[in-house]
């Protein structure tokens, strides 16, 4: 996408000269340009809308939770628009609760992981040295295992709960952050401005979360967005494996893991939770492209 | 060069440990491994006691990964709780599978993604190149189990009902019949689908915009414009330069097909080291666990090195040091 020159995007102050305007302001505006961006973002907040309101207009309580044994594995009917499952459970139902699970579990594991990601890697990248040391090796670690081995190790260790899955993605999964982070640290804090706030006597701590942090930021905002897609993935995962959320919890991930014993009688009940982990991630990931984008086009990530 | 391999592995020797340390303390203490024998009435109180003892499992944590530590470096993984068959005689039974499944893929991948990679990026913005973009999209965003359970829906359940050739759903061999070439074909081709599509989706998403990168480039115009034919411009010049920053995705990817490896095993039901992995964990057979822990993890310490060595190969301008 063409970025377009900086004077297009000013817009006239009250006394008709050029407004300057940020960089969040300039972002903002390259993304709504984006359509592909701005259409995700719309159905991605459809869903959190459907999700978040469905218990209060839509299904009841009980079509989620409680079994039917009279109505087991129905088709998609009208009565039951996407049909029930090996319990007669209605399907949307579970949908929307189980949603309600999977997004917020995405969420918060973005923050636990990104709030790691960012403090490690500035801590490594401002101090340097020993700090540094320590702090990248600990990343090679764990970098070194695939998450999938502890995330079930962490699993089982904790027992499966809502939290335990929401910390172990979270401390799983903030490497690739921290090394962001810290390179635009070793860059950032050669910069005058740094050595100017130095020379006015401001706190490590000050000239850290300050000055420098908010000059990172955004690769930093294109990697929470992802990560709440790539969390997502993780929790169904693991869910789908049985050592994530426990039913009768519903996720999206473990309403598949029933879904195979009865794919031969019931095929619906496997492919609408996954259809709506697709298209979420679908939508989270073009948002994050868009937004990179929008705040830097040279970004790599 | 040498100087900086041999750097390299010391290097990757406490990455190791670290990687053991923080395994073994996560898997060991997450439960006994002992819960086995609780439902067995054969086995009393003092047997239990006597177990414990013998498997060293009423010494304080640290004291047992000492003791595991130091079995492991003398060649002696352990025996499983569950089958009491040796460690390594397990995983050497279960890696070929797994190996078996993640190596297709492997080059399955490359191939795709280098066609497609390549077409997309000589043909920007036409139709074909649309279709690539959002199918690496597509690619990105699908959860793997999910996209194995619709495979299976699709060409074992459907196919099968509409009478037309349908491949198995499950297993590596049919359960009755002998273990042939072609049996094991039929029951690798959905699995390996599943897997080469999420990496051939990343590659050629990378691979396309190496090659615009490298395509507007100078030295290619210079190329051009002495009538080097385009084909030679494109394989020659362009490829090589844009498969560098690749080797690094490519093995930084070796983790996540492992983690794959798993998921898909156990969708497939294929009889491999992560599915092994998923039937030991809850157990908490952790002689088990950590052999498998601890070999992926040497394979990827060992990738990324092979990683760093074929960069300085393949382009000169990067000095190792």
């Amino acid at each position: 996408m063409a970025i377009p020159p900086f004077r297009a995007l000013a817009r006239k102050n009250s006394r008709g000269a050029d407004r300057p305007i940020g960089l969040w302001e300039q972002a903002l505006r390259r993304f709504l340009r984006h359509r592909a961006g701005v259409a995700a973002s719309i159905v991605f907040l459809l869903i959190v809308a459907v999700v978040a309101f469905g218990p209060t207009f839509l299904v009841s309580y009980d079509a989620a939770f409680r079994p039917m044994p009279l109505q087991l594995n129905q088709p998609p009917s009208l009565q039951h628009p996407l049909g029930t499952d090996e319990v007669g459970r209605d399907i949307l139902a579970r949908l929307i609760y189980g949603g309600r699970i999977s997004l917020l579990v995405g969420l918060l594991a973005m923050i636990v992981s990104i709030s790691l990601g960012v403090l490690l890697g500035a801590l490594s990248g401002y101090f340097g040295g020993l700090v540094d040391g320590l702090i990248m090796r600990l990343t090679d670690v764990m970098m070194s295992v695939p998450s999938i081995f502890l995330m079930i190790a962490f699993s089982v260790f904790f027992g499966p709960s809502v939290r335990t899955i929401i910390l172990a993605i979270g401390f799983l999964n903030w490497m690739g952050v921290a090394r962001i982070v810290r390179s635009s640290f070793l860059s950032l804090k050669e910069q005058e401005f740094v050595t100017a706030a130095h020379c006015v006597g401001a706190s490590n701590w000050r000239i850290i979360w300050l000055h420098i942090l908010p000059n990172a930021m955004a690769p930093v905002v294109v990697a929470a967005t992802l990560t709440i897609g790539s969390a997502i993935l993780t929790e169904t995962a693991v869910s789908y494996l049985g050592m994530g959320i426990q039913p009768p919890t519903p996720s999206w991930g473990n309403m598949l893991k029933n879904a195979q014993d009865v794919i031969w009688k019931a095929p619906w009940v496997a492919t609408f939770p996954g259809l709506m982990i697709f298209i979420t991630t679908l939508c989270i990931n073009f948002a994050g492209d868009a937004l990179r984008d929008a705040l830097d086009p040279r970004m790599k990530l | 060069m040498v100087r900086y391999i041999i750097r390299r592995v010391l290097i990757s020797i406490p990455v190791l440990l670290g990687v053991s340390l923080i395994a073994f303390f996560l898997v060991q203490a997450s439960g006994d491994p002992m819960a086995v024998y609780n439902a067995n009435p054969n086995i009393s109180a003092e047997d239990l006691m006597r177990l414990q003892r013998t498997y060293g499992l009423d010494k304080p944590v640290h004291i047992q990964y000492l003791y595991w530590l130091r079995n492991a470096l003398t060649g002696n993984w352990g025996q499983s709780f569950l089958t009491h068959q040796d460690v390594l005689v397990m995983i050497r039974e279960r890696l070929g599978n797994t190996l078996l499944l993640m190596g297709t893929s492997f080059v399955l991948t490359l191939i795709l993604s280098t066609f497609l990679g390549i077409y997309s990026a000589t043909h920007k913005y036409s139709l074909a190149d649309y279709v690539v973009t959002a199918f690496s999209f597509f690619g990105y965003a699908m959860p793997s189990f999910w996209f194995g359970l619709m495979l299976i829906i699709v060409f074992a359940v459907r196919f099968k009902e509409m009478g037309l050739p349908s491949l198995p759903a499950a297993g590596m061999y049919s359960v009755r019949g002998e273990h042939t070439f072609w049996d094991l074909l039929l029951h690798a081709v959905l699995p390996v689908t599943v897997l080469s599509l999420i990496s051939v989706a990343r590659y050629t998403r990378y691979l396309r915009s190496s090659m615009l990168e490298v395509l507007g480039q100078d030295y290619i115009r210079t190329a051009r414009g002495k009538g080097v034919p385009e084909r030679l411009v494109l394989w020659r010049h362009a490829f090589k330069n844009a498969i560098i920053p690749l080797i690094t995705l490519v093995m930084m990817d070796i983790p996540s097909l492992f983690s794959g490896a798993l998921i898909t095993e156990q969708v497939f039901a294929w009889p491999g080291m992560g599915r092994m992995y998923w039937e030991h964990a809850v157990w908490v057979d952790y002689p088990v666990l950590m052999g498998i822990i601890l070999l992926v993890s040497t394979l990827v310490v060992v990738c990324n090195l092979l990683a760093d060595i074929s960069y300085a190969i393949v382009d000169p301008r990067i000095r190792l040091s």
